[in-house]
């Protein structure tokens, strides 16, 4: 085990080659540190802040389970739904979870796939809140249902009913769409944390802990031949993620553009949508990071320039959903389809236009402040733009489904729509969910890739020869693991 | 012994066993010494086992027989529907019906169609009669000295029992010198009428007087000072070619109007081959479905409506050389505009005057159509209904009488005067010593009675009635009376006289024997009964009508109240006088104008909204007098501004269905009579929100007529012709898109389904738009045959409303002068269905007979089928609709006898499921096994007929296979007025739509 601790090396700052770029990990901790740092945060006894924090979000989530058996129980009816309007918060909190959900497995596999190194600081806890988000995304076609004791119906098994599912409804590929994405993220997830939970599991001292560490490590030894398997695993995830990143949400845009709705069934909804989910996805983790960052004091780990990049993401993909918007806004009138054109107008100055340019304000002008490099690494104005942009997100599920259903063909059975306090709680609820898991994630699972931030340790470049000897000591084994 | 049998046993099994499990174990298997057995641990097991598959094979389930009944009820076959001909009466209009009976419980009711006044049509009142045979609320038990205002009180009795007790306060009462008064509704029944002579001939001291719920004496008084009869005319509109009706909503809350409908709707489908129709004129100030019906609206205030007629009559009296009235005239020129279409008319005229309106008008409008030449056998005024006298008249008498405390016993018979009255009203009939009911449910007026009797309902009674076409029709039981000891008015009466005088009634022991003499005796055979029986009426003569003594003018001056803002009070669309008010399937029965549901509201014009300083679903109090009743505003296009309109028949107490929705304006009438009152409306901070089942009226949705609109949207999805148009061939244009082919065409889009050919039947419906009325006798008649539960205020509110039809009424014209056409929505059964292609689990399905097919037991519920209907037809069942809306009315899920007004042929949804519109498939499979019974490979067209087809008494609905070219809804389909709606999408609905045609141009000569 290695014991040395680190002083400070201020040459690393002098080979301008390497640093010209700021250094992915501040405060030049040795291997140890790192594991230590981490792994202390699942060993420390939880305390009186965290434990408020995870009753306060468990009372929520509590509530929001409450509220779905009250639904189950009673009947859609307890929501806002009506004739008109089918669908109204539970598939717009559907689409905002799974566009939540998309970052996690962007962040981890393209950008690994890209070889971009900074997705170490945030890969693991982007990764946990896609797993998470995809819950509480699954939660709501599940109990949208009018009898939620049959969905298993859409799962296409032999049974003696002789029935089998319509393959033709959008309803059926989201089934396949959702859980494979799901599981493929879980895989994912698991295995790039089991060299972590195996330090873990070397780490504890506490005997239950390390007990299930140990089964969830399966056995991870770290030997050459482990990392060797390991790192081919992990690379052909990665590259199967990638393309479920866009298979998702366009799956789940064909829900809408399937039908034949005026303000549904519109082609630029794939791409649009994808472009929708990285941005609220990548506002989301921004979001969890800068708590993170603060609550968990991983400064150094989670940098200003990390911080900055997905900011830069933010405002690349904020501006595609406004290209899209204007787009779709132009192609109704070009199209002289007058329902599509009615809708668009509808949109933007009928009973929903309150939603229409929240989502406006939100999305495409909010992360406007982004071209400014100063902004860019203002870590209070960037918390609020990503939660702006989380909300705006959301209206734009909102209205894409409600103002598009509200107004539709005949004007005689147009209505409105509004959440009762069911449907908030059960939003609430997800929320409550999602934080719930995401504290326990934080608590007891490596929250940052140990052995991929320690891969990015100037110790590990293998080029490092001038400085080889001052190193030497006091880094004797370039291994991404520390074994006891 | 048995060891060594057992072990050769074992011996041999496991001789046997061992070569199928193929397991040597001998030699090489250790075997412990102390468990040394012959039977092997494998062996056993695999005995166990078979002795385990050998005991499941051979259980099974006990058998039970069916076992029928050894005396099967005459006819009755389970499974099988009977039909019983009966009548249904409603004021004094018969309605002859004929009444789907299952395993011995009406389920269904239909107009009989044997009968000329009603020809199998029916309404949504009488389709909602069967509701309240079956109303959970219904008066058990006969309850005597019950303490008024105490529920439970009293105690239980038989009908003998209580009769002997009414004789004994009725001979106390004459004793004291006092009157006893029998108040029964308005009826038409001949057996009534007698019985109530027999009344007042041997019960001493006693009368029968008809009290209606609402009074409309102007037409009765009229028709008995021109013509000397004590009735009214009813037209046949089928004869008239130019109708001009004075504020006459003819075609919805008047009484006859199903009759009048008929012949109306029958004028109203021009062909190619026979391009003609009648032409409308409605002068009238409130926007009635009558009046949105009309080819042209004169919109003035209703104290211009006497000179309007003083002016027509003048003009037509100066053609025929009659003497000309000196009373004041108004919109002269536009009278005489209307008088010369009507002289052009000549005898093919009529002028209808709302029955609400005062005799004058009644008077002068006789007149006219005398001078016309239009009343008398042949013509279009043929037919008589009888009344039974002035009724302001009886209700002052009868006043008087309470007031000097001459009255000792009062029994009121299906008659709520606690409702209906004044306070004075209601005051002195609680002096009354004895009071009586005899009504459904515990109404108000049960209430202050110390006996109530359970009424049987008219399809638990035996009756007869006249209708106004002299036809004499029998009402026969369909069913026993739910509650055992419920009486009929006629064995209440008949039960009354024999109490006193034994010999008056013939001696006949039992109410039907008495009613089978007389019926006989009227008839003249035991043939004559069966044939009465099986048809359900005798045809009759009306009664003739006399010379027109035009004399009889001068008794009447014009008299109409008049003020800037003149309330209307006249029934309401669905809960009528107030008589039906406690039956959900009315009471949540869209307003055919508003759209509103549940309750009554104050509709004005938005001008006058606007000058009251109020919006929709603000409250305003309005004062007549010391009355004032607190009502919701709903503004509505097409009013004067100096008129504000409610109606009758909410603001119950009693009921738990009804009661607490809207308010009673009875209090602001002269004792329920109809018309227009001067009343003070003034603005409130409250407000109160109405459930309205439709909210937008614009096919073009545009800011002329929605100032919030969006969007100018013009959507062709309604389609309005003038004759001349029609005649001249114009073509009914639907969009087009700009980016369709060159010439503006759609070039032909893709499909779900390539070329499916439909074999067999091909399901189709064509609506004529043209005869439409909007009188939601199809919402009603679907919702009895389709099992449709309501839903409640509340769940109307939230867009929730289960009607598997609906009437959407779109604005044509302009906000000053609207017209309206009404398009009856239901299930097109799209060819092309978007729904069946988004369900992921196939619960809506296409048959091959062109039907969309709803499998409730598959559905899971994703409400994506809902979300990609075009039409937005399908319902979904948000919550337990049936057990709901009953739990929290009457606290019981399953609030018996309703369960017995179910089709059985109809599955009851439950909640989470998708359900709508199956083109009663219940009907068509019916229809299929009676063709292929008969031998027929086909259904032969007309033998399936939908239930909104069957009700519609517009007869606008057509249903049949389009495979076969012969059929008429095949040949409607070719009609040059047909159009599909949102055909752009190519959905390609089984439903074809025949556009409006309106007929703008003058009658001439």
């Amino acid at each position: 085990m290695a014991t040395v601790t680190t002083a400070h090396h201020p040459t690393m700052h002098v080979d301008g080659l390497r640093h010209e770029r700021e250094p992915l990990v501040l405060g030049e901790p040795t291997l140890h540190d790192i594991t230590a740092k981490i792994a202390h945060i699942a060993e420390d006894k939880p305390t009186p802040k965290y434990l408020l924090a995870l009753s306060f979000t468990a009372a929520i989530a509590a509530w929001g389970v409450g509220c779905i058996l009250y639904t189950i129980l009673t009947g859609i009816g307890v929501w806002g739904l009506n004739n008109p309007i089918g669908w109204g918060w539970d598939i717009t909190n559907f689409v905002f979870w799974i566009g939540i959900g998309h970052a996690g497995t962007l962040i981890s596999a393209i950008l690994f796939l890209f070889r971009q190194k900074w997705r170490t600081a945030i890969n693991r806890s982007a990764e946990a809140m896609t797993i998470f988000a995809v819950i509480c995304a699954g939660l709501f076609p599940l109990i949208h249902v009018g009898r939620i004791w049959f969905a298993y119906w859409l799962i296409p098994y032999p049974n003696q009913m002789q029935m089998w599912t319509n393959f033709r409804s959008p309803l059926e590929w989201d089934v396949f769409a959702v859980s494979t994405y799901l599981t493929v993220s879980l895989i994912f997830w698991f295995l790039g944390m089991v060299p972590d939970l195996a330090s873990l599991r070397d780490f504890v001292k506490n005997k239950v802990a390390k007990r299930i560490y140990s089964l969830f490590s399966l056995g991870w030894s770290g030997s050459m031949r482990h990392w060797h398997h390991y790192e081919m695993a992990y690379l052909i995830l990665a590259g199967l993620s990638t393309p479920l990143v866009l298979s998702v949400h366009s799956v789940v845009s064909l829900d809408f553009t399937a039908g034949i709705l005026p303000g549904w069934h519109t082609t630029i909804f794939p791409p649009y949508f994808v472009a929708g989910a990285i941005f609220s996805g990548f506002a989301m983790v921004m979001t969890l990071l800068v708590i993170a960052r603060e609550v968990l004091d991983l400064k150094e780990y989670v940098t200003l320039k990390h911080l900055e990049n997905m900011n830069k993401i933010i405002l690349a993909t904020g501006m595609m959903v406004g290209y899209a918007y204007a787009m779709e806004f132009f192609i109704a009138q070009y199209s002289g389809n007058p329902y599509e054109a009615f809708v668009f107008i509808n949109r933007a100055t009928g009973d929903y236009a309150w939603a229409y340019w929240t989502m406006v304000l939100c999305n495409v002008v909010s992360p406007q402040v982004f071209w400014s490099r100063r902004l860019r690494r203002n870590v209070p104005l960037m918390f609020i733009i990503s939660i702006l942009v989380n909300i705006g997100m959301w209206f734009e599920r909102f209205t894409i489904i409600a103002t598009s259903l509200h107004h539709d063909f005949l004007p005689a059975s147009w209505g409105y729509y509004t959440p009762t306090w069911v449907e908030v709680s059960i939003f609430a609820g997800t929320f409550g969910i999602f934080l719930t898991l995401f504290l326990l994630f934080a608590k007891y699972i490596p929250v940052i890739a140990i052995a991929e931030v320690k891969a990015i340790l100037p110790t590990a470049q293998p080029h490092h020869h001038a400085h080889a000897a001052a190193h030497a000591p006091e880094h004797p084994q370039v291994q991404p693991t520390q074994t006891a | 012994m048995a060891e060594p049998i057992q072990h050769e046993l074992m011996q041999q099994a496991l001789e046997h066993f061992s070569s199928v499990v193929g397991e040597e174990s001998s030699e090489h298997e250790y075997v412990p010494p102390m468990l040394e057995s012959p039977l092997s641990r494998r062996s056993f097991m695999a005995m166990l086992s078979a002795a385990m598959a050998v005991t499941a094979a051979a259980c099974r389930r006990p058998d039970y027989k069916l076992v029928p009944a050894v005396k099967n009820p005459e006819y009755a076959i389970p499974g099988v529907p009977l039909y019983y001909s009966t009548c249904y009466m409603h004021k004094n209009v018969v309605h002859p019906l004929l009444v789907r009976v299952r395993e011995g419980r009406p389920v269904k009711v239909e107009g009989n169609d044997l009968h000329p006044i009603v020809g199998g049509k029916s309404s949504a009142l009488i389709q909602a009669t069967l509701f309240e045979l079956y109303d959970p609320e219904r008066i058990r038990p006969i309850l005597v000295g019950r303490r008024p205002g105490v529920i439970p009180s009293g105690n239980y009795s038989t009908p003998q029992n209580a009769l002997a007790k009414i004789a004994e306060s009725i001979r106390q009462s004459a004793a004291e010198g006092k009157l006893t008064r029998i108040l029964i509704a308005e009826h038409c029944s001949p057996m009534i009428e007698k019985l109530a002579a027999l009344v007042a001939q041997h019960v001493p001291n006693t009368a029968v007087t008809v009290l209606p719920w609402a009074i409309a004496d102007g037409a009765a008084e009229a028709t008995a000072a021109l013509f000397g009869l004590d009735a009214t005319l009813v037209p046949n509109l089928e004869r008239a070619d130019v109708v001009v009706s004075i504020d006459a909503d003819f075609l919805g809350t008047e009484r006859n109007s199903l009759f009048m409908t008929r012949g109306f709707a029958a004028r109203r489908r021009p062909t190619k081959q026979q391009p003609t129709m009648n032409r409308f004129i409605a002068v009238e100030g409130r926007y009635s479905q009558t009046g949105a019906a009309a080819d042209e609206r004169i919109i003035i205030h209703p104290s211009q409506y006497e000179g309007f007629l003083t002016a027509l009559y003048n003009a037509i009296a100066r053609a025929k050389g009659a003497r000309a009235l000196a009373h004041p005239t108004s919109n002269v020129q536009r009278a005489e505009a209307v008088a010369r279409e009507l002289l052009a008319a000549g005898e093919r005229g009529c002028v209808l005057v709302g029955e609400h309106l005062t005799a004058y008008a009644h008077a002068v409008g006789l007149a006219i159509n005398w001078l016309l030449g239009s009343i008398g056998t042949g013509k279009v005024f043929e037919h008589v209904l009888p009344m039974s006298g002035a009724k302001r008249a009886a209700l002052a008498t009868l006043r008087d009488d309470l007031r000097n405390d001459r009255v000792g016993v009062v029994l009121m018979s299906n008659v709520n005067p606690m409702y209906t009255g004044d306070e004075e009203l209601r005051t002195l009939l609680q002096r009354v010593p004895h009071r009586i009911a005899h009504s459904l449910i515990d109404d108000e007026t049960a209430l202050i009675c110390s006996i109530t009797i359970p009424a049987a309902h008219q399809y638990e009674s035996w009756g007869d009635a006249v209708a106004f076409d002299g036809s004499y029709c029998i009402q026969q039981p369909l069913i026993a009376p739910l509650p055992l000891t419920a009486l009929s008015l006629g064995e209440l009466l008949f039960g009354l006289v024999k109490e006193f005088n034994p010999d008056a009634v013939g001696g006949a022991e039992k109410y039907f024997d008495f009613f089978k003499q007389t019926v006989l005796a009227r008839i003249g055979s035991e043939s004559a009964w069966e044939e009465l029986l099986r048809k359900g009426f005798l045809p009759g003569q009306p009664t003739p009508i006399p010379s027109a003594n035009l004399a009889g003018l001068d008794r009447f001056t014009p008299t109409l109240a008049v003020s800037d803002l003149a309330l209307l009070v006249v029934p309401s669309s669905s809960v009528d006088d107030g008589s039906h008010a406690n039956n959900p399937w009315l009471l949540e029965c869209p307003d055919p104008v508003t759209k509103h549901t549940w309750e009554n509201v104050a509709v004005m014009s938005k001008r006058t909204a606007e000058k009251l300083g109020v919006h929709d679903e603000d409250i305003v109090r309005i004062t007549i007098g010391n009355a004032a009743v607190e009502l919701p505003v709903l503004t509505q296009y097409g009013m004067h501004d100096g008129v504000v309109v409610t109606t009758l028949g909410y603001g119950r107490q009693a009921g738990k269905v009804g009661a607490g929705f809207g308010q009673n304006v009875y209090p602001l009438t002269a004792s329920g009579a109809l018309g227009y009152y001067a009343a003070a409306v003034t603005k409130t901070d409250t407000r109160s929100p109405i459930a309205r089942t439709q909210k937008y009226f614009h096919s073009q949705f545009t800011k002329q007529w929605e100032p919030d609109a969006p969007a100018d949207a013009f959507r062709p999805i309604v389609h309005e012709l003038t004759l001349d148009e029609f005649k001249a061939g114009k073509e009914i244009k639907g969009i087009e898109f700009p980016s369709a082919g060159r010439d503006g065409r759609f070039e032909i889009p893709l499909n779900i389904v390539e070329g499916y050919q439909y074999k067999g039947h091909r399901w189709g419906m064509v609506i004529d738009l043209s005869a439409c009325t909007g009188c939601n006798a199809c919402v009603v008649a679907c919702e009895s045959e389709n099992n449709i539960p309501p839903v409640g205020k509340d769940q109307v509110m939230r867009g929730r409303v289960m009607h598997w039809i609906r009437l959407d009424r779109y604005y044509l014209g302009t906000p000053e002068d609207p017209r309206s056409v009404v398009e009856p929505m239901l299930c097109q059964h799209c060819e092309n269905a978007p729904c069946e292609n988004v369900c992921p689990v196939a619960a809506t399905v296409h048959s091959p007979e062109g039907l969309n097919e709803m499998v409730y037991n598959r559905c899971v519920g994703t409400r994506y089928c809902l979300n990609n209907c075009p039409y937005k037809v399908r319902r979904f069942n948000f919550l337990a609709y049936f057990q709901r809306f009953y739990k929290e009315r009457l606290g019981t899920e399953q609030p018996h006898p309703l369960d017995l007004a179910m089709n059985p042929d109809v599955t009851v949804r439950m909640r989470g499921v998708m359900e709508k519109c199956t083109f009663c498939v219940q009907r068509i499979n019916e229809a299929k096994y009676h063709a292929k019974d008969n031998g027929h490979a086909r259904v032969p067209d007309g033998a399936v007929q939908t239930a909104c087809e069957q009700a519609c008494p517009a007869s606008a609905i057509t249903f049949g296979n389009l495979n076969d070219s012969g059929s008429r809804v095949a040949q409607l389909r070719q009609s040059e007025r047909s159009f599909l709606v949102l055909e752009e999408l190519n959905v390609r609905p089984s439903v074809t739509y025949l556009a409006k045609v309106r007929n703008t141009t003058p009658a001439a000569v």
